[in-house]
């Protein structure tokens, strides 16, 4: 893909820092990633959204090195919003993991074909969901379901 | 018996014996009696001599006695026989005998000889052959057949008396022959007897034909005719006999028949009713040869009686539609409930005459209720120009068209209240099936939400707390395995709920979660196979019904392999779900209804419910197990 983030970092963090965009419509678990995310010395949040048009917009404006998305979101669902950015071309280089409840293997097939990297189950290990994040950022994620 | 002979005539005299059928007697000039045979005496009821020398009004009861005493006198007198007599049969004595009287004159004396004839077995012969013709007269008379024999070689034939009166000749006459009976045959049917005949002469074979006459006072009628050639000893056909039959009721019954039952199946073959009034008043009036045939009903329970159909399809010119008077004969027959059958207005006084019919220039009708006399549905009427086209039988013709009629209306009537019943049982099935539904996805959200978001972001909380723990790490393991159990319960609920795969992952990968988990929950091996055409269009109907077939599979049919396939065909969505379990009985599927198991019994009604169907029974392809095929019509 020739990612380059430290030229798409426009914060004022370390070029190293990963670009992280949170989007889940549950309050907690979604505070609980970001805390995780901020806490993580390779990592930042630069937005979050709580249903899936906001994540949209907020994506395309933020442009993130990696977004984490909720499969299943009021409005437009995880898999919808990979599908409409590849459609649209409008966030070209941001990697999408998606995350949901309910994972199953369909799914994740469903998940890869539009577009994301790859597919988490909630119950994921926050240091995993930050390492699946950061190797995400990085070109290093296959396909994998946790 | 005798006296005064010693002769050889005197022992012939003797020889007639009580018995023998003969009897001869001689009178003197003064009548009386001068020699007798023993059989006479017998028929005089004397006793041996006591007839000789005496007259027969001395020797026998007064009456008879005169009466035979005065044809001796006349024969005495006249000096002419007198033949052939027939003295009365007494009471008591049932022979019968002929007398002849003759004068005879011997040596100089004028005498009288009586010779009497027992005739008693010759009269019964004749008696019994008269009976005979009488009852084969009556016979034929009654079914209307006529026999007859025709004498080839010369030219000669013979009919019975029926025969004469099927073709409305006089019997007296004499019978025609092939030549002069053909005019009466109409054109076109001529020329087939003709050759039929011709053919008999020439093969000897019997044959048989139905023909038309008209019959000298212009009737039509149709015969049935069968002959029976008889060759002769040159091997050439010298005789035809034969017999004619009056058919014409039978044709004209069989061609009612043939009417009321193309009727009959018309009203099976989902015509509307409209439709068969109007087929039913075009039969009416071509069977009975009718200018006019009408259907009337009222409008609603006691409004005006209005013209429905008419035969030949059309309506009064000029009206589109067309209410009766109440002095219509279709209104006179409602109200009295029993059909009627006027002959010709003109003569008719007891009834009103109707405007109508005579403004249209009829002069007889027919009319009958169609329906019970309680709860009648119409009349139907028939009508003609000519007066006397209508009869009592026409009338009997019209109530069975009328029962075809009453039938399909009563047949329609319950059809359509059927149809609104499981219309209306379609709907409040459909709305159960739409609330039980949305309440499941409205739970399975909820949960998806609520209680499983909480647990995975505490799951997130404890795993930040785990450093705080002090390596307690089997108190942690223990958190951590009952979070497990309560986010997998919380999942495997949901998915009983609700697909949520549905929402974001269509139909295969809702389907294919469902058969992993029946299969992982019951331990058989699950195959799925789903067309994409076939997805979004009954999608949580077929994984509703896939769920219940899958955990039958497990549950009651014991399968290890199961296959699930989903297909589009023609206008449906056909779910297949084929195990190779225990197999299904027909009647266990009614009795398991009965048992309160109404897994089956509502799948079922859920296909059907949207105009769909559901079957379960052994697999098409004749290995053991079961199959179960929905057809659902694509929303």
């Amino acid at each position: 893909m020739g990612h380059d983030p430290s030229v798409l970092s426009s914060s004022g963090t370390s070029a190293l820092t990963r670009r992280v965009y949170i989007a889940d419509d549950h309050e907690g678990y979604r505070s609980g990633v970001a805390r995780l995310v901020a806490e993580h010395p390779a990592l930042e949040v630069v937005g979050q959204a709580s249903d899936g048009e906001q994540a949209l917009a907020g994506i395309v404006e933020c442009q993130p090195d990696v977004a984490l998305l909720d499969v299943r979101m009021p409005g437009l669902n995880g898999i919808e919003i990979c599908r409409r950015l590849q459609a649209e071309g409008t966030a070209p280089h941001v990697r999408i993991v998606l995350i949901t409840g309910t994972p199953d293997p369909v799914l994740s097939t469903q998940a890869a074909e539009a577009g994301a990297v790859a597919l988490l189950g909630k119950e994921t290990p926050p240091n995993t969901i930050a390492s699946q994040l950061l190797a995400a950022a990085e070109g290093r994620v296959g396909w994998s379901v946790e | 018996m005798r006296a005064g002979s010693g002769d050889v005539a005197g022992a012939l005299i003797d020889a007639m014996r009580p018995g023998t059928g003969i009897g001869v007697a001689v009178h003197d000039e003064d009548l009386r009696v001068l020699v007798i045979s023993p059989s006479l005496v017998e028929l005089s009821g004397a006793e041996g001599d006591e007839l000789v020398g005496r007259r027969l009004t001395e020797a026998l009861p007064a009456e008879v006695g005169e009466v035979a005493e005065a044809s001796l006198r006349t024969v005495a007198a006249t000096r002419e026989p007198l033949l052939r007599l027939e003295p009365a049969v007494e009471a008591g004595r049932e022979r019968g005998w002929l007398i002849h009287v003759y004068p005879i004159g011997h040596e100089g004396r004028e005498l009288v000889a009586v010779i009497a004839l027992d005739v008693t077995e010759s009269r019964r012969a004749h008696e019994h052959l008269r009976r005979t013709r009488e009852l084969l007269d009556t016979a034929q008379r009654m079914a209307r057949v006529g026999s007859w024999s025709w004498d080839v070689a010369g030219g000669r034939w013979q009919w019975s008396e029926e025969l004469f009166r099927i073709a409305g000749l006089t019997p007296a006459g004499r019978p025609p022959d092939l030549r002069m009976l053909l005019p009466s045959i109409p054109d076109e049917h001529r020329q087939a007897v003709l050759d039929v005949t011709a053919q008999a002469l020439r093969d000897g074979r019997p044959y048989e034909i139905r023909f038309p006459v008209v019959l000298p006072d212009g009737r039509r009628r149709i015969l049935r005719g069968r002959g029976v050639p008889v060759r002769g000893e040159s091997g050439a056909v010298e005789q035809v006999h034969g017999f004619a039959q009056d058919v014409t009721e039978l044709s004209r019954a069989e061609s009612q028949q043939r009417a009321a039952a193309e009727l009959g199946r018309l009203a099976l073959s989902g015509v509307t009713f409209d439709v068969l009034l109007r087929e039913g008043a075009d039969a009416v009036a071509s069977e009975l040869g009718l200018d006019l045939v009408a259907v009337a009903q009222r409008r609603g329970e006691d409004g005006p009686l209005m013209l429905r159909a008419l035969s030949g399809g059309g309506m009064l010119s000029g009206r589109d539609e067309v209410e009766l008077d109440e002095e219509s004969l279709s209104a006179q027959v409602l109200r009295e409930g029993g059909p009627a059958v006027v002959p010709d207005w003109e003569a008719e006084h007891d009834r009103p005459t109707p405007a109508l019919a005579i403004e249209l220039g009829m002069r007889c009708g027919v009319a009958v209720v169609i329906g019970s006399r309680e709860a009648p549905i119409g009349v139907l009427s028939g009508h003609a120009a000519a007066p006397g086209r209508v009869g009592e039988e026409d009338a009997a013709f019209m109530e069975t068209v009328a029962n075809v009629l009453a039938s399909a209306y009563k047949r329609l009537q319950s059809e359509a209240e059927v149809a609104a019943q499981s219309a209306a049982r379609g709907r409040l099935v459909a709305l159960a099936l739409d609330a039980e539904d949305r309440a499941r996805r409205v739970i399975s959200e909820a949960l998806h939400d609520g209680p499983l978001q909480d647990l995975l972001a505490l799951g997130h909380e404890i795993a930040r707390l785990r450093p705080a723990a002090g390596g307690d790490d089997a108190h942690l393991a223990r958190v951590d395995d009952g979070l497990a159990r309560a986010i997998s319960q919380i999942r495997r609920v949901m998915l009983d709920l609700h697909p949520v795969q549905l929402q974001v992952g269509g139909l295969e990968s809702a389907l294919r979660a469902i058969c992993a988990q029946q299969a992982a929950a019951s331990g058989y091996h699950c195959v799925v196979e789903i067309e994409p055409a076939a997805e979004g269009r009954r999608d949580e109907l077929v994984l509703s019904l896939a769920r219940e077939l899958l955990r039958n599979a497990g549950k009651h049919a014991g399968a290890r392999e199961v296959a699930v396939r989903v297909a589009l065909e023609n206008a449906s969505v056909r779910l297949e779900v084929a195990d190779d379990g225990a197999g299904i009985a027909p009647e266990r599927l009614g009795e398991a209804l009965g048992e309160g198991h109404i897994g089956l019994a509502s799948s079922r009604e859920r296909a059907e419910a949207i105009g769909g169907s559901f079957h379960v029974g052994p697999r098409a392809d004749g290995w053991p197990g079961t199959q179960a095929v929905a057809l659902l019509p694509r929303s």
